[in-house]
């Protein structure tokens, strides 16, 4: 399995990674990407099973992303991992094609779960 | 409510957001609050994060020794007491906390007011000087081992 962390910290793509180690994805593969330009550049060169992704972050945000692979026809499973947790940014993240939104701070219970509900096998 | 009430609620709602952070992400199982009504923290490095909405222009931010950022960073990044930890890494890691905190805050006021705002986190070394059109308040957050200064800084509605 190949996914995808994106995030400008670089702290925060290793706390995901060993979140989701830990919630049953020890086996997979991770890619890390500072911003959404550099997730594009991923995702044109790996076949990703998945990708998390920060909202706020600088030159592309997470928002951005999401709308830009959609629109080059990568249909890529997609969830946010971010501190903008509010119902409202739920919602337009989901209207983007989000199948998730987990919100900082979070624990390995809330990726395990999240990641069932979504129907994401580890 | 007036200025000054209407800050001191966001403060507490700060403090609140730095709780939650610091059980979930930094395994604190206890911390004294002290709030103060005025700004207190000088000279200090520090990541700053804005909040924009209707109800005002907000700053959030995490002072501290430097010393005290290194073993909240090696917490927050699961690495031991004695394991090197780099300049850039602690202010990664401070960066990212504090822009959490203010998540938190937005998550919990966004009731009350729905077009608040996030930006990115600002870290710098220095004293904030707050001017005639802002209004500063200070909570400190002591956990025995390390104490840290949350500041709060507001814009005044003119």
């Amino acid at each position: 399995m190949e996914i995808l962390i994106t995030d400008d910290s670089k702290a925060m793509r290793m706390i995901v990674m060993r979140h989701m180690r830990q919630a049953g994805f020890e086996d997979a593969d991770f890619f890390e990407a500072g911003n959404g330009i550099e997730g594009l550049e991923v995702t044109e060169s790996h076949d990703l099973d998945l990708i998390l992704s920060d909202w706020n972050m600088p030159d592309m945000d997470g928002y951005q992303f999401l709308i830009e692979l959609r629109s080059r026809g990568h249909e890529v499973p997609f969830g946010f991992v971010t501190s903008e947790n509010t119902p409202d940014m739920l919602s337009k993240a989901r209207t983007a094609g989000a199948m998730f939104l987990i919100g900082k701070p979070f624990t390995v219970d809330i990726f395990r779960e999240t990641l069932r509900a979504a129907g994401v096998a580890g | 409510m007036n200025e000054s009430t209407e800050l001191e609620r966001w403060c507490d709602v700060m403090a609140e957001a730095f709780t939650e952070l610091a059980e979930s992400s930094l395994f604190v199982e206890e911390i004294d609050f002290v709030h103060l009504g005025w700004l207190n923290a000088k000279d200090a490095p520090g990541s700053y994060v804005p909040l924009v909405g209707d109800s005002g222009t907000f700053t959030f931010g995490i002072q501290g020794s430097w010393d005290d950022f290194s073993k909240l960073s090696r917490r927050f990044l699961f690495m031991d007491e004695g394991d090197e930890i780099s300049d850039e890494e602690i202010v990664d890691a401070i960066n990212e906390l504090c822009n959490i905190m203010a998540g938190g805050v937005k998550r919990r006021m966004v009731t009350h007011d729905s077009s608040l705002k996030l930006g990115l986190p600002t870290f710098f070394s220095g004293s904030i000087h707050v001017t005639s059109d802002q209004e500063a308040r200070e909570t400190i957050a002591d956990f025995k081992t390390e104490r840290f200064h949350l500041v709060a800084v507001k814009q005044k509605v003119k």
